[in-house]
């Protein structure tokens, strides 16, 4: 009799060095039918008639990376006589959760409890006999890297193959969910048989709102309209998502579970202190206010106690520079226009953006030690649940998350995600969140504007962008994409404390991008904007910049700012530069106002600008369509220009709305 | 032109030329989507190979 055994497991838990050990030389490597992923299928050693495919590594069963398709798949379909369930022992209440789904699949099954050397090693152990007891199917304790456990490992996969004998104990949840998967597992009993599909697991991808299971079981709309009933019910009584009530009921039992039958006397200190700071951090309500507070008080010291005053120290610098290369360049006797393109040109507009580096070099030591601390990762956690309501996962906050810095990796790291629909709908959002190439913008607002309240107009930006991406993520999970959210499941680091060497490195690298830029895209975009403000139509210096080519353009797209309180022809030019790189903003306004000085600049501000009138353009400027450069990533992520183009459109009406509300109701409230 | 104004325009050219080159150079290292700035952080883009 020939056997087919599935190797299933988590990844890194040692799969291939097991399949290797069990293979010996003899295994191929074959592909599954329309997808690109490896199994690799090989004969057993000393056992003629029975060969293992080694399935890609999976967290659940749910259809949602390529992974878990190929596996569900193949173990649905192939019906393999065994299932052998490799399980890492150091970290087994991740690895049980996938053994708990596969026990539904009513497959005969083993555990390899591997990495026992390892446990053994750090003075844990585990208890086999009470673990195989509680699961109802055979568990080894066994070490693939060192070959030990695996001749035992054999003997035990065999004998069950030949007995047949299937998981015993399948029922692991009690109260609301035990209610749910047992209520419609009576409904759709005779489908399940009809179909092949194992009851318990079909009951439980239904509670899921598996698709798949959906259309395989044939359920009809009457049955369906009773199990969302029945689901609804479950979620209401729990006050949680059908997911989470799921990973709840299955994370409980094996707690139990582990409770007793892992004895791990070496929690190490680390672990303890996580879990400690975890329960705050972390906390079902206080999470995502902590975070905000969190991001306040960093504003807070960025932009006005320790950014503000290196900030004027820098710009004396630059000052200094500027009136240096000034004396010199008048002593040479250059022309006036030469004169003009160097200083009112050049030092003003890349000056300008260059004062505002220790502001970005600040912002970001404080990110890179929020991130090397492991909180990040957390903010992930507890921004998962808001995600969700708006039809993402959590998974899309590192996205987002990147977007904070710049967009153009950000939409790039939506290659991460599984979903093409979650993918789309990130690419869409990611920009509302404010890059770091707006900082300058706000830094030269807030300081003529609000300099007493920069970093409560700061965070009320960070906000107000993560606020429109909400509202936008419920408006498009409505209309443009309809769906579900994939699950997220994220392993959580340690908390540490982060290294200097590596915040040092993360922060210098910043300071690097920005000067670079400034010397790059701002560099030039200044030279480009000087000409435009300097010149008219027919190529003929002009004293006054009102009688220039930029003049004329600024003025003709001037007036549709209007109703958003901001009229002025150069702040409408400043916008249009500003998707070179949104640091042009800064350096238009510089070479247009012919300042460089963030005080003279907040003077002339003041001309073109009321507070209110400003909050508008500030709201403007964080939401429309972002810089050039990430258009080309939006086109190229969603394949097509016809798309790029609409979510940029779709980006700047958001903008403009947002901005017309909040001018037109600060008039009618404060005005 | 005197020669001064000469020797201006001259050292802007080859700066701009210098940044245009460069960026240029960054775009193709970084691939389509990077508009060469350097920006974003290109190690982070480049190494995790998005």
């Amino acid at each position: 009799m020939a056997f087919v055994f599935a190797l299933a497991g988590n990844q890194n838990s040692g799969k291939t060095t097991l399949f290797n050990k069990l293979t010996g030389s003899n295994q191929h490597v074959g592909n599954f039918p329309g997808v690109t992923i490896e199994k690799k299928e090989g004969q057993i050693k000393r056992q003629k008639d029975a060969s293992v495919v080694d399935l890609p590594g999976i967290y659940s069963l749910s259809p949602y990376t390529m992974e878990e398709v190929v596996t569900r798949d193949f173990l649905l379909k192939e019906n393999p006589d065994l299932i052998i369930n490799i399980v890492d022992a150091t970290n087994i209440e991740r690895n049980l959760y996938l053994t708990l789904q596969l026990m539904e699949l009513s497959i005969p099954m083993v555990i390899a409890l591997n990495m026992m050397d390892e446990v053994r090693a750090s003075g844990n152990s585990v208890d086999v006999i009470k673990l195989s007891k509680h699961l109802g199917i055979p568990v080894v304790p066994i070490s693939a890297a060192k070959n030990e456990g695996i001749s035992e490992l054999m003997d035990v996969i065999m004998k069950s193959a030949f007995e047949k004998k299937k998981p015993s104990k399948l029922d692991f949840c009690s109260g609301e969910v035990h209610k749910a998967i047992h209520s419609i597992s009576h409904l759709i009993e005779d489908q399940a048989m009809s179909s092949g599909y194992p009851i318990r697991f079909a009951a439980t991808k239904l509670v899921e709102g598996d698709e798949p299971t959906i259309k395989a079981l044939n359920v009809s709309d009457s049955q369906m309209h009773i199990i969302n009933h029945v689901v609804e019910d479950m979620e209401k009584s729990l006050d949680t998502d059908r997911e989470a009530a799921l990973a709840d009921m299955r994370y409980n039992y094996i707690g139990k579970l582990c409770l007793d039958s892992v004895v791990k006397h070496q929690e190490t200190n680390e672990q303890i202190r996580s879990e400690k700071i975890d329960r705050v951090l972390t906390h079902k309500y206080f999470g995502i206010p902590i975070f905000f507070g969190i991001m306040f008080f960093i504003f807070w010291l960025t932009f006005s106690v320790i950014g503000a005053p290196l900030q004027e120290i820098l710009e004396i610098g630059i000052g200094s520079v500027t009136d240096g290369v000034a004396q010199i360049i008048t002593d040479a006797g250059v022309s006036d226009w030469l004169y003009s393109l160097v200083i009112d040109g050049v030092f003003a507009g890349v000056g300008s953006v260059l004062s505002f580096l220790p502001l970005i070099v600040i912002l970001f030591l404080f990110l890179s030690l929020l991130e090397d601390s492991g909180y990040m990762a957390r903010v992930a956690f507890v921004m998962d649940k808001m995600l969700r309501k708006i039809g993402l996962s959590g998974r899309s906050f590192v996205p987002m998350l990147i977007g904070f810095g710049c967009s153009v990796p950000a939409i790039m790291a939506t290659r991460t995600l599984s979903s093409e629909r979650d993918r789309k709908m990130t690419i869409v959002l990611t920009p509302f969140m404010s890059c770091s190439a707006k900082l300058p913008i706000y830094g030269m607002i807030t300081a003529a504007f609000f300099p007493n309240n920069a970093a409560v107009v700061m965070i009320s930006l960070y906000i107000l962008g993560i606020l429109v991406a909400i509202l936008s993520g419920l408006l498009l999970k409505g209309t443009v994409f309809k769906g579900n959210p994939v699950p997220f499941v994220m392993e959580m680091p340690a908390y540490r404390i982060p290294s200097v060497k590596s915040v040092l490195i993360h922060m210098l690298e910043k300071a690097k991008d920005f000067i670079r830029k400034a010397f790059t895209v701002i560099f030039i975009a200044s030279l480009i904007i000087w000409f435009l403000q300097s010149f008219d139509w027919s190529f003929n210096m002009v004293d006054d910049s009102t009688n220039s080519i930029l003049a004329y353009i600024g003025s003709f797209i001037a007036p549709v700012f209007k109703p958003l309180g901001f009229s002025d022809w150069r702040i409408s030019t400043a916008l249009i530069t500003g998707l070179t790189a949104k640091e042009a903003v800064v350096s238009t306004l510089s070479v247009l106002t012919g300042v460089s000085s963030d005080v003279q600049l907040s003077m002339i501000l003041n001309t073109m600008l009321t507070p209110l009138s400003s909050f508008a353009f500030l709201a403007f400027t964080l939401l429309y369509m972002p810089c050039i450069a990430a258009f080309a990533a939006t086109k190229r992520e969603l394949g097509s220009m016809k798309y790029a183009i609409l979510t940029a459109l779709y980006q700047t009406i958001t903008a403009y709305v947002v901005a017309l509300i909040i001018y037109q109701i600060g008039k009618l409230l404060f005005m | 032109m005197k020669i001064v104004d000469l020797v201006v325009v001259i050292v802007i050219v080859s700066i701009v030329t210098g940044i245009i080159i460069s960026m240029k150079k960054q775009k193709k290292k970084n691939g389509v989507g990077c508009g060469g700035c350097s920006g974003c952080s290109v190690k982070n883009c480049h190494d995790r190979k998005y």
